[in-house]
């Protein structure tokens, strides 16, 4: 290594150090406010989580508790092995890094190799580490030698998905189709076509939520409780919710087409709770569809009654029917946070509901609490 | 009762003075925590006009644009469009101002052609179709209009932003650098098109650091200087050289406009 090619390291590192100190200085007092907000509201998911399996699970059946901490297990590392995949791709094709603009100026390939070399284990320890570490902590039960693997093998497997792949050129969906539609209407069917038809992540969870809305009720047949089955449909409701979580932290990226096109912040508002209304009750369509068949099934031991028929109906819909009312209260561009806040307050009023369903009564008040704190957010975001 | 009357035609005379002005920007204050703040910003045009801002990198020209557009809340002043108030909740003047920012971003994975035909029913036009070939070959986007947005280039995205904006023709134009980007056959169709615009008595704003276009397109000039807005007085009477060389001055020696000529 030669003198020159050690300076140029140097500043290299060194700017990005500073850039780094300098991104964490710029608004600290927020900063530190949000993740304080976020570590809370984590730790509270994960309590809830884990509450779940131990204390409802567990007596139930042993496999039933496993399995759920399994799929926490797992869910947790692919969270973190898609968000570590987002920082490499920020720091490779970001404009505003380093690394770009150091390849601008017409750094060496070497030296960007070793850059990129030395700064991997970083991004590793502060990306994907945490949620390897949470996801071992609180569901991790295998052994060792798996919790090393799974600590190496999805970061290893992120380079693959890089790989170019084959330009096959194929006919698109058309958006609107060419028609003329109502400024309502446009708003609408521009985003539920968006989430079918142009978003691979938005269909595949709406797809998800389908099939869990469709097989959750015979889950009965197996496990005798209604538990298993009423949390499998949650999952999917919630799923859902996710998928139109990501479209409105799409939309506001663009936002200011709709703002310049004077699109209020009524309109859109309503437009996603047409839209989260919509997804809701085709969910709890099919749920109750799946209901119905599950009753002509002859010699089951399991009572099916019009009670447990609400209870999915209500589990399929709270979920996904949560998000018109918090989506605006903060950044609806942090998906992972909405997210994460999104699962800990539909657990809350599935609950509530579940407990005591005259509650429901008390939806007009919530939602008109909901409206009157997002208000005129659409424009001040 | 003469106190009455005068009282009565003092009122109507204001408000038939606020009925003339298209645009009137009144004691608009905006601070913000980082110490920057725009300082009573006043400003007003009777007539459509074609006019730009001019300052330096920081200025708060962008923020200047996001107040009177409303999409932020000036502390204190008020904007009024034909003698509407602009409030960040009055969508109906914001469907007659359009506002062009400096990067536009626009959703990646749609193609041009889909992203005006929803801009197209978000404003109701009609003769929808034609409209939109009209404008996609106005800004020869037509080779790409139905790939993805993702696979377009900066320039490419700029000239779909322009499309969207011409396809509904505002009656007040905001347009934040937007000759960045575009090759040299694109800068002459919007040059066409903001001329275009002026013979349609339609108002359009420029802000824009390339010395010769605003000279050559605007009729008025202001400058956005810590936090404060002036009028270019002479910037009007002078001639194409003139205003190039008041431009110049301006920000090499940062002398006062009317210092200058």
């Amino acid at each position: 290594m030669n003198k020159n090619f050690q300076t140029r390291i140097y500043m290299l590192l060194r700017m990005e150090f500073f850039s780094q100190l300098r991104m964490f200085q710029e608004n600290l007092s927020k900063k530190i406010t949000l993740l304080l907000c976020s570590l809370i509201v984590l730790a509270l998911a994960l309590y809830l989580y884990h509450d779940f399996a131990h204390t409802y699970l567990g007596p139930i059946s042993s496999k039933l508790a496993k399995l759920s901490s399994y799929v926490a297990f797992f869910f947790l590392i692919a969270v973190g092995t898609f968000f570590l995949k987002k920082q490499i791709k920020t720091f490779l094709a970001s404009e505003e890094t380093t690394h770009s603009f150091a390849k601008t100026l017409g750094e060496s390939d070497s030296l960007l190799k070793f850059y990129k070399f030395v700064l991997s284990p970083f991004l590793f320890l502060i990306s994907y580490v945490p949620f390897w570490w949470v996801a071992i902590y609180f569901f991790g039960k295998f052994s060792t030698l798996t919790h090393i693997v799974m600590l190496f093998l999805p970061p290893l497997l992120i380079p693959f998905t890089f790989l170019k792949k084959k330009n096959v050129a194929k006919k698109d969906y058309i958006l609107l189709n060419g028609k003329t539609s109502t400024p309502s209407r446009a708003l609408l069917e521009w985003r539920y076509e968006q989430m079918w038809y142009k978003n691979k992540i938005t269909k595949l969870l709406l797809l998800s939520a389908s099939l869990l809305g469709i097989a959750s009720p015979f889950f009965i047949l197996n496990t005798k409780t209604e538990l298993p089955s009423l949390s499998l449909i949650f999952l999917g409701s919630l799923s859902a919710g996710i998928a139109l979580l990501i479209q409105i932290g799409k939309d506001f990226e663009t936002i200011w087409l709709e703002r310049m096109s004077g699109v209020s912040h009524e309109k859109y508002l309503t437009t996603i709770f047409q839209l989260a209304n919509l997804i809701g009750l085709c969910l709890a369509f099919l749920t109750s569809l799946s209901f119905v068949i599950l009753c002509f099934i002859p010699e089951r031991n399991f009572v099916l009654s019009f009670s447990l028929l609400i209870k999915f109906i209500t589990l399929s819909y709270i979920p996904v029917a949560t998000v018109p009312l918090i989506v605006l209260q903060m950044d609806p561009r942090k998906v992972f946070f909405q997210s994460v806040i999104l699962s800990v307050l539909s657990l809350f009023f599935s609950t509530l509901l579940l407990m005591e369903f005259s509650l429901f009564l008390l939806f007009p008040f919530v939602l008109s609490y909901a409206k009157k704190s997002q208000s005129n957010r659409f424009y001040t975001i | 009762m003469p106190k009455n009357l005068s009282r009565i035609a003092s009122t109507q005379f204001k408000w038939l003075t606020i009925m003339n002005e298209l645009i009137r920007i009144k004691n608009l204050r905006k601070t913000f925590s980082s110490g920057f703040c725009l300082k009573d910003i006043n400003f007003f045009t009777e007539k459509p006009t074609t006019f730009c801002i001019l300052g330096k990198n920081g200025a708060g020209k962008s923020t200047l644009f996001q107040l009177m557009t409303g999409n932020l809340e000036p502390d204190s002043g008020e904007i009024r469009y034909n003698g509407e108030l602009m409030l960040v909740d009055h969508y109906q003047i914001k469907r007659k101002i359009a506002y062009l920012p400096q990067k536009p971003a626009l959703p990646l994975w749609v193609t041009p052609e889909e992203v005006l035909q929803y801009t197209a029913c978000l404003h109701s036009l009609e003769n929808m179709k034609e409209n939109i070939k009209k404008n996609l070959d106005y800004w020869d986007c037509k080779e790409y209009s139905n790939r993805s947005l993702a696979t377009c280039s900066h320039g490419m995205q700029k000239r779909v932003s322009l499309a969207i904006t011409s396809l509904y023709d505002p009656e007040f134009l905001i347009l934040d650098e937007p000759f960045s980007g575009l090759d040299l056959s694109h800068i002459y169709s919007l040059e066409n098109y903001i001329e275009r615009r002026k013979k349609e008595q339609k108002t359009t704003l420029l802000s824009t650091h390339i010395a010769p276009y605003a000279a050559k397109l605007c009729d008025e000039a202001y400058l956005l200087s810590h936090g404060e807005l002036k009028k270019i007085d002479i910037w009007a009477t002078s001639s194409y050289e003139d205003r190039l060389t008041l431009i110049r001055n301006y920000f090499t020696v940062m002398q006062e406009p009317s210092k200058i000529l």
